[in-house]
């Protein structure tokens, strides 16, 4: 608690004399918050805040209660993740494990917060208006509107993605699985078999990598970009029959992505697709889509964006659709022509309804599991290669190092890599899309 | 009036607290009685549900039969047991059966309580693990020449009077024979006839280090392939759907497949026969894999008991017979096979001469570093990026490396 | 003299004019694009024997008799899986929204400690690989009782979708002017109020897409299904599907290609119904 503070507070005095080493009045909030330490609340209620203290301490009671009722044991087991093979799973404790930890760390922000509030607290006057009040209770309201979806998301896709990273500090694999037998932690040790000079995932990695790269780009790139030229075209007054093409347009989302991914499969089949039989009947020479390691990436890219444009078609019209007119208008009066239209009015306000959309979009289509899986199973095979095919991006190949052994824990080390390189690109991403605003001065978007 | 009513209320509660204590232990004792999971294969899904009505008749235990398919069974079984939801009898094939095993999820069948002579011996073999019998056999496959009579009435005795007609039937716009050549499964067979083998036994133990996918019979096989596609008669992009699209459209006059394509052959009408894959030009007959599936007991289940006796019961002979008859695949036992309206089938006489001639697929662990490398391999052989000699090499090379890791 | 310089963006204009011409084109292409492989799979449905490698586009023997299997065989109960999957569907979808908007509303209009944080946070927990998050997910559901019940998959389909519906929810708040709400809030109404009066109707279209997607999202899906749900009674449309192949490898391409054309009707429909949330401008007039 700096001095500073203190001469902050209400009903002090401009000091001119030079200031004494100690001043009582910043014991205050000192004392308040090493009294809330090990009981949460009794700096409050010392201090005059009565009521809010005896709801943390109550707070405090309930989370001591959890805790040796109930988070005891899972927080214990943590660190041997079990000791009777046969009887112990050690996923299960890890789970629970995780669980226990995740209430305890939120009691113990809770806690912080509470040392922090009785400092606060303390220091100045009460301020007993109605006004303030009322104004922290409109301060708690953000709280409640995000409250329902912030827990969903903790419990759906944070819990798996905290256990899925501590299983890659695990050994879980085909030998040490329940029930007959436990996993425990083993440190890094997957991380320095990943890196070390002699896995093959240090070798094959850059193809890889540049090829996931190449594939997220122009994946998301070209389906955004014929959706949105869609949305586009159908935008023009001049065009009927409106309805008839959008139907038309969407259906690639109403079909199942797995039968349109074998569909493809089949039609660019090299010998008897159809696709080569009418290159064949107009006199091209038939083309080695799933052989060649150039076309088999273009066969991937032309399935994609046949089944993923109809997705940015919608949420380009829905963005295009929060483009006042009027904005069209001024900039007729001006005398603007189509293409100013769109560079200087439409794109930068689409961008910014839809520059999140492209970057999870990226994330998403990065990590795209299915559609490489399905089409080309990775292949064609590449003959430098030490496993992995033409047409491999990171998780297929992941999925094929690890799952296919059953080596559960190396394949979990690979993701959390993955997860890594796929996150710091986001954030590149989402800085430069951030960065394209700022200089297009839409200003405030601050993520 | 109010008295009256009073007492009629109070005798109704009374009436009712003692029908509840009377029923309360009935509850529980219902309770405890769940009926026994089974998951069964959905196309088998009728049979089995008809065969465990009987049963709960006969023997008083409730059963439910879900249909689960048996490429999941697995995986389901590893997530539900844990938590009290799995089954206490699931099907399983091979390929799975190593993991099973290992991670403790099947408990060993007590080999006494089952009449186990009458089932085919390497169905039995292939589920023994130190000593102790994991499974029950159920189904048996492999792949053989699947033939259409019509087309080709007389199956050629040899793989080079195949060749040979296919390249006549090349000139005419029909195949002579297609299966996926890239695919391992499929093409392992012509690999073993001529000498190349996955694993060498050991003291009657597959001995990893002992891999035989790169010596000369394996390259000879690769040769052959390669025979196949440089002129067009298996030509490229030819997988398993575009075999059987094409044998059903009349086209190709054989395939290699399993019995899984029956169904959809009986249904196109085609007129079919099977027959073991023609002999090699070394005079040995090719010997794909054999593929089982078996019922096993899960080791999270409380019943193993009542388990093991259904089991019994679906792998009795009358039973085997009613799902042959439903055409659900080929039984697993001497007695049922024996029979004279089931071995007349095409089916029994061609995928049993098949069997004479067929090789036990690895079940353990290194297995699964087998299949991607050598599917690799084959396809950089036939697309002649690499000879076969490298390409199988190199396979070798990878498998052995993805090996050394597994611990 | 003066038509030259008028620009194209604005409307009426006349039909004919080129800019009209370049949009047909578009559109035309982009329907031959689309129908090409749609033909095939209705073609494959109305053959008897395996599809697309199969001759030609118009099937020599059609036939409705894999629509006629798909409601007699025994096997098949396409009514009862495609009622699962239309269930499961909307209220994935219906429960996605009413999680994800007042996040989203709360993130574009309001001013909170952690609000960055938060939504780099929701960015960010969504790129994880998850390989092994069923296995978390199976037990979570197990311990909370929620396994083989629809339940329990729709809370895992509306909440796994909740960054991408809030990020695409507030992207679209951002773009909608605060003066309404403002001047509602200096009248007396309550933020909740002005939320929902004002602000929700104003971003019918963000919602009706966000919607879709988390209905069609789930409507396709394997993976999950058929981890959560054992009871053959409860299947959805995917996995009765995976039901009919014998292995991995015969697949009956025929029957499937079947049971995805009726089952993409019903989508066909909404596409259909909805045409007032993706006609752009007509809607726009609620802001004067």
């Amino acid at each position: 608690m700096s001095k500073a503070k203190c001469q902050r507070g209400e009903g002090s005095t401009r000091r001119v004399s030079p200031k004494p080493v100690f001043d009582p009045a910043c014991a205050r909030p000192f004392v308040a918050g090493l009294l809330s330490v090990p009981v949460a609340g009794l700096g409050q209620m010392v201090f005059g805040r009565g009521t809010r203290g005896a709801l943390f301490a109550l707070i405090e009671v309930l989370f001591c209660v959890l805790y040796f009722r109930v988070l005891a044991l899972p927080l214990a087991r943590l660190g041997t993740l079990g000791t009777r093979p046969g009887v112990d799973d050690s996923r299960q404790i890890l789970l629970a494990g995780i669980l226990a930890a995740m209430v305890a760390l939120m009691y113990g922000s809770f806690h912080v917060y509470n040392v922090l509030d009785a400092a606060r607290g303390a220091r100045g006057q009460r301020q007993a208006s109605r006004r303030v009040r009322l104004r922290s209770f409109g301060a708690v309201s953000p709280y409640l509107y995000t409250a329902p979806a912030f827990a969903g998301a903790t419990l759906v896709i944070l819990v798996p993605l905290v256990f899925g990273i501590c299983l890659a500090f695990t050994n879980y694999n085909l030998y040490h699985s329940p029930p007959a037998n436990l996993f425990s932690w083993v440190g890094f040790e997957n991380f320095k078999r990943i890196l070390s000079p002699l896995s093959p995932w240090r070798a094959e990695f850059l193809r890889v990598f540049v090829w996931n790269i190449t594939w997220a780009v122009l994946g998301t790139t070209l389906a955004f970009g014929l959706g949105l030229g869609i949305a586009l075209a159908l935008l023009n007054p001049g065009v009927r029959w409106r309805s008839l093409f959008r139907a038309i347009l969407m259906l690639p989302w109403a079909i199942p992505a797995t039968v349109s991914i074998m569909t493809f499969s089949g039609l660019f089949n090299t010998t008897f697709g159809p696709v080569n039989q009418i290159l064949k009947s107009i006199g091209l020479r038939a083309i080695p889509w799933f052989q060649d390691p150039f076309w088999a990436k273009i066969a991937v890219l032309l399935t994609y964006v046949w089944v993923g444009f109809p997705f940015n078609m919608a949420v380009s019209s829905a963005a295009l659709q929060s483009i006042p007119t009027e904005l069209y208008e001024a900039a007729r009066v001006d005398g603007a022509s189509a293409w100013d239209c769109f560079a200087r009015i439409t794109f930068p306000l689409l961008f910014r309804v839809v520059a999140p959309v492209l970057v999870l979009s990226f994330a998403g289509n990065f990590n795209n599991f299915s559609i490489i899986y399905l089409l080309t199973g990775g292949g064609p095979a590449v003959p430098s290669s030490r496993g992995s095919g033409a047409t491999d991006i990171l998780i297929t190949w992941v999925y094929n190092l690890g799952f296919q052994q059953l080596q559960w824990s190396y394949a979990s080390a690979l993701a959390v890599i993955i997860f890594l390189i796929v996150v710091g690109m986001s954030m590149l991403n989402f800085r430069l899309s951030g960065a394209i605003m700022q200089l297009q001065g839409e200003g405030e978007q601050d993520g | 009036m109010t008295l009256i009513r009073g007492n009629v209320v109070r005798r109704l509660i009374l009436s009712l607290a003692v029908a509840l204590l009377v029923l309360l232990p009935a509850l529980g004792v219902a309770a405890s009685t769940e009926p026994l999971l089974v998951w069964c294969e959905p196309h088998k899904l009728n049979t089995i549900q008809d065969l465990a009505a009987k049963w709960s008749k006969e023997t008083g235990i409730a059963v439910k039969v879900e249909p689960v398919s048996v490429l999941e069974t697995a995986n389901k079984v590893q997530l539900a047991g844990p938590l009290g939801k799995g089954p206490d009898v699931f099907p399983c094939l091979s390929g799975q059966l190593g993991m099973l095993v290992s991670t403790g999820m099947v408990s060993p069948i007590e080999k006494s309580l089952l009449d186990l002579k009458h089932f085919i011996e390497v169905g039995i073999e292939a589920a023994t693990y130190f000593g102790k019998l994991y499974g029950v056999p159920y189904d048996i496959s492999s792949v053989a020449l699947i033939y259409n009579r019509e087309l080709m009435p007389d199956p050629p005795d040899t793989m080079a009077e195949l060749v040979q007609r296919s390249r006549e039937l090349k000139v005419r716009g029909l195949f002579g024979v297609l299966w996926p050549l890239e695919n391992f499964y499929y093409t392992y067979g012509i690999m073993k006839g001529y000498g190349g083998y996955v694993f060498g036994k050991t003291d009657d133990d597959w001995n990893v280090r002992d891999i035989g996918l790169d010596n000369a019979g394996s390259v000879r096989a690769i040769k052959l392939l390669k025979t196949l596609r440089d002129e067009g008669l298996v030509p490229v992009g030819t997988d398993h759907v575009v075999s059987q699209t094409k044998f059903t459209e009349k086209k190709a006059c054989a395939i290699i497949d399993g019995p899984w394509v029956i169904a959809g052959v009986k249904q196109a009408g085609i007129k079919y026969g099977v027959a073991p894959i023609p002999k090699l030009d070394n005079g040995k007959y090719p010997a794909p894999f054999v593929s089982l599936k078996w019922w096993h007991i899960s080791s999270y289940s409380k019943r193993k008991g009542d388990a093991l006796k259904f089991i019994a019961y679906i792998t009795s002979a009358d039973a085997m017979y009613k799902s042959f008859k439903a055409a659900e695949g080929i039984p697993t036992r001497t007695d049922v096979l024996a029979m004279p309206d089931v071995r007349s089938t095409p089916e029994v006489a061609g995928f049993g001469a098949q069997a004479s001639y067929c090789s036990v697929l690895p079940d353990i662990p290194a297995m699964n570093a087998v299949w991607s490398p050598m599917n690799q391999a084959i396809e950089l052989a036939l697309r002649g990026d690499k000879t076969p000699e490298a390409a199988l090499a190199d396979a070798v090379t990878t498998i052995r490396q993805a090996i050394a890791e597994m611990k | 003299m003066a038509d030259r310089f008028k620009p194209k963006c604005t409307r009426p204009v006349r039909a004919g004019r080129p800019g009209t011409a370049g949009a047909y084109l578009v559109l035309v292409i982009a329907c031959v694009f689309v129908l090409y492989p749609l033909l095939w799979i209705v073609s494959c449905s109305f053959r008897a024997t395996a599809g697309i490698v199969g001759s030609s586009l118009i099937p020599t023997e059609a036939s409705l008799g894999n629509y006629r299997q798909i409601f007699t065989d025994r096997n098949i109960f396409f009514p009862r899986w495609f009622f699962n999957t239309v269930k499961v569907s909307a209220m994935s979808s219906l429960a996605a929204l009413v999680l994800a908007a007042p996040a989203a509303y709360a993130f574009s209009r309001m001013r909170f400690p952690g609000r960055r944080a938060s939504l780099i946070w929701l960015l960010i927990i969504q790129m994880f690989p998850g390989f092994m998050a069923i296995v978390a997910l199976y037990t979570l559901l197990g311990w909370s009782g929620l396994l083989d019940t629809h339940l329990g998959l729709i809370l895992i389909y509306a909440a796994g979708s909740i960054p991408f519906s809030v990020w695409l929810l507030k992207g679209y708040f951002d773009s909608l002017p605060r003066s309404i709400e403002e001047s509602a809030l200096v009248d007396g109404a309550t933020r909740f109020g002005a939320f929902t009066r004002i602000v929700l109707p104003l971003a019918k279209p963000i919602l009706y897409v966000v919607g879709l997607i988390n209905f069609i999202g789930p409507y396709a899906d394997y993976l999950l299904a058929q981890v959560v749900i054992t009871s053959s009674s409860k299947w959805t449309l995917a996995m009765g599907m995976r039901s009919l192949t014998i292995s991995q490898f015969a697949t009956s391409w025929p029957l499937f290609s079947a049971v995805s054309v009726l089952a993409a009707i019903p989508m066909v429909l909404i596409f259909l119904s909805s045409e007032r949330y993706i006609i752009p401008g007509l809607t726009r007039g609620a802001v004067k």
